[in-house]
């Protein structure tokens, strides 16, 4: 299936004999090495969660955060390289701004969306740059209601109602498409979050993880926030709850 | 003989002298002048205007006025606009002066909140620090000269403390318990000092109201583009409320036995 | 050189091509001073602050702008003061000439047409800016007269650089038929705002109250910028310069004082 590049895989401007370029394939594989975010999309609003890998036991709990705010409404959550995580969240405050200043209205998601795909479809044209290594979740609930985007390093980009990236995808995957999103309510929706997340952490592979949960709905106040710590301890006592039973 | 080298072989300019050699007529160039020339506008004239705004701090916190009129030269031309902008949860800015130019500032206002919303670090920008912001931004835009033609009040509470400071088109900028913008300085500011200036901490909403309603009401009778409705904003450590707009109820009756302007009886 | 009455107008071709090129003809001035009248229900109450300005210098700390025009007429003075002296000065001149030739007690209206007239005639050269106010047979009046010869009958007036802050506390104080104690104490107020509000006024308050018995002419009614006692005295001790020799003479050798006639001069 993955025949190793010999020659085709040097720069991203080049094709393969068979019409891939590795380049953006091998950046696929820097998002699947990474800890897992995923996104649901329920009836009235949108929640994401991020598997944080702590690799030091040094660092400050809750301080790196990797669900960046994009302009009021919008969330971003990435998996993969997270130094290309922040560039691209202030690329798309910068989009979601510009668009505020021209249109003078929030900015629809799928037109963020739009945008940086394209933004980061452009990396994936010349051999001076390199595609971006990330997996990107945007979630919002704008005009026409909540709304969920994942776009790729290749720049493709698609909605979805529940959407998995990063190491524990499969699982995941396989966990939101049991669950009945549409019915769910937003503080159902970051419990199954939660428990998800506590899923498909493998503790033998990495010990420690922190999880970070964001939401945007009517009980956000229609803003992008983390969840409120109260809810945050339950929905996690609930996820622990659940392993045991799991297993 | 030109010591410079980078001039020899080029064209010479006989209109600087740079020696100082003979006295050379500056000739004024006063005739009508070409706003266009240079490809760009910059110093420019207010167009539609805002007049006073005023401000004091009371009690529970501050206290912030300014009619709905926008004026078009000596035309009454839009009615119900609101001047006051709250910005965050603990500000407020009130503008007079060119309504463009303050339309800008809010769209200014609004980027930076954002910004400031996403970082969600825990802060938020209270009224210091917007009214510092917005001082930077008029100074440099003067300096520029390409002047916001505002003069804007920057009140509100934050942590318990009452803020209240001025700015204007030039990036002056001033702190005291009464402000008062335009024609609002030189009527009301007589007016709010003798009532407020030592009271800050004892008076109560009501007697702050009555103090904007009668500053009001003599700003109506004495600014020719000025207009009896007008909104109030209240900001205390609660939060920002701005009323709906308030009618003035005056008085003309002393005009009842004037006759003519001097020597007419009949 | 021999220099004709009148002003001089010999610039005005120049002045009117230098504003043809774009230099702008400097404006008329309101200068420093507040002044105010005020009709209350037993006649006029005129007010004044007290300081006379030269650009940005006090010339005068407590200068009187209250004028006398008639006995129970007064008129204050704001713009240039100068002017605000000769043409009050002259109209009283006027005004007394007039009530001997008619056999009357003279009118408030007449003196304002005098005023008015002499100033449209001079087309607001003469930078006299007057409230005027008294009470006479047919009542009490109250105007205002600006430098060009317009004029305003009003219950109560201000003028001066210190006008709008005196207007101000007109405008949210003044009712009609006040008595005496409360019209003062208006007037006091508005011309305090201008003191401490305007540059161009300060020192002390002037009033006068004039009604049909009687003028009041209350000069220095308050005086809210007193100078504070010095902190230390600044005279120089005794011995500070050094003296070497002493003599003490007195210059009076010889007095005689002969009482002649009294003290009064010899008019036969």
């Amino acid at each position: 299936m993955t025949s190793i590049g010999t020659g085709y895989d040097l720069s991203a401007s080049t094709y393969s004999p068979d019409g891939r370029i590795f380049q953006v394939e091998y950046a696929n594989k820097a998002v699947e090495n990474s800890g897992t975010a995923i996104g649901l999309k329920v009836k009235h609003g949108v929640v994401l969660a991020v598997e944080k890998l702590v690799h030091s036991k040094l660092l400050v709990p809750e301080a790196n955060r990797r669900i960046q705010t994009i302009d009021r409404h919008i969330g971003l959550a990435t998996a993969g390289l997270l130094a290309d995580g922040r560039h691209l969240s202030n690329r798309a405050r910068d989009e979601a701004a510009n668009y505020r200043e021209t249109y003078n209205s929030p900015a629809p998601l799928k037109d963020v969306a739009d945008r940086l795909g394209l933004y980061v479809q452009a990396y994936t044209l010349y051999s001076s740059v390199r595609p971006f290594g990330i997996s990107t979740i945007l979630g919002a609930v704008d005009q026409d209601g909540p709304a969920l985007y994942v776009v790729e390093p290749s720049g493709v980009f698609f909605g979805y109602n529940g959407a998995a990236v990063g190491k524990g995808r499969q699982l995941a995957k396989t966990e939101l498409e049991k669950l009945k999103l549409s019915e769910l309510s937003m503080r159902e929706a970051v419990l199954e979050a939660a428990r998800i997340i506590y899923l498909v952490h493998d503790d033998a592979k990495e010990k420690d993880f922190e999880l970070e949960i964001s939401w945007i709905g009517p009980d956000s106040g229609n803003l992008h926030v983390h969840v409120p710590k109260d809810l945050f301890d339950e929905a996690e006592a609930k996820a622990k709850a659940a392993l045991e039973t799991f297993e | 003989m030109d010591h410079f080298p980078t001039n020899w072989g080029r064209p010479r300019n006989d209109a600087f002298d740079a020696y100082g050699t003979y006295p050379i007529h500056q000739r004024p160039q006063n005739g009508p002048k070409d706003a266009f020339v240079d490809g760009v506008q910059r110093t420019q004239q207010p167009i539609v205007t805002g007049t006073s705004v005023l401000a004091i701090k009371f009690k529970d916190g501050i206290m912030m006025a300014a009619d709905t009129l926008a004026s078009y030269g000596s035309l009454a031309r839009f009615k119900d606009v609101q001047r006051l902008f709250p910005v965050g949860d603990n500000t407020v800015i009130g503008a007079g002066g060119d309504m463009s130019d303050f339309q800008y500032i809010q769209t200014l206002l609004d980027g930076l909140t954002i910004d400031e919303f996403t970082a969600q670090d825990g802060h938020t920008l209270g009224p210091a620090e917007i009214h510092e912001y917005l001082a930077q931004v008029m100074y440099a835009r003067r300096s520029k000269m390409n002047p916001l033609w505002n003069a804007l009040l920057v009140g509100g509470v934050k942590d318990g403390k009452k803020f209240l400071a001025f700015v204007d088109l030039l990036g002056t900028t001033y702190s005291a318990s009464t402000l008062a913008t335009g024609y609002g300085a030189h009527i009301a500011q007589p007016l709010l000092r003798k009532a407020v200036e030592g009271y800050e901490n004892v008076l109560t909403e009501e007697q702050a109201l009555k103090i904007i309603e009668t500053n009001m009401k003599v700003l109506f009778y004495r600014d020719a583009r000025s207009l009896n409705k007008y909104q109030v904003a209240i900001i205390t450590e609660q939060g920002v409320r701005i009323s709906e707009s308030k009618t003035l109820d005056t008085h003309w009756s002393f005009a009842e036995g004037i006759r003519g302007y001097g020597a007419q009886t009949q | 050189m021999y220099k004709p009455a009148g002003f001089d107008f010999s610039n005005e071709l120049r002045n009117n091509f230098l504003v043809e090129k774009g230099l702008p003809l400097p404006k008329a001035t309101s200068t420093g001073t507040t002044i105010v009248g005020c009709l209350f229900k037993d006649g006029i109450v005129l007010g004044a602050d007290t300081r006379a300005t030269e650009g940005p210098i006090v010339a005068d700390k407590n200068c009187e702008k209250i004028h006398y025009i008639t006995e129970s007429i007064r008129c204050c003075g704001a713009g240039t003061a100068a002017d605000t002296e000769f043409t009050t000065a002259l109209i009283s001149s006027n005004m007394e000439m007039h009530a001997l030739q008619t056999g009357r007690k003279p009118r408030v209206v007449t003196a304002m047409t005098m005023l008015k007239q002499m100033l449209f005639r001079y087309q607001g050269h003469v930078g006299a800016a007057l409230v005027l106010g008294g009470v006479d047979a047919t009542g009490a009046h109250l105007f205002t007269i600006h430098p060009h010869g317009s004029t305003d009958k009003l219950p109560y007036v201000t003028m001066g650089s210190g006008s709008l802050a005196a207007m101000a506390v007109f405008e949210s104080g003044w009712v009609p038929d006040m008595e005496r104690d409360k019209a003062l104490a208006l007037v006091k107020s508005a011309i305090a705002a201008g003191i401490f509000n305007d540059l161009g006024s300060g020192s002390n308050i002037d009033a006068c109250i004039i009604t049909a018995n009687s003028t009041e002419m209350l000069r220095n009614v308050e005086m809210p910028n007193q100078r504070v006692q010095k902190e230390r005295n600044y005279k120089f001790r005794r011995g500070t310069t050094a003296w070497k020799k002493e003599d003490i003479r007195s210059l009076v050798v010889d007095e005689q004082v002969t009482q002649i006639g009294g003290d009064e001069m010899d008019t036969s």
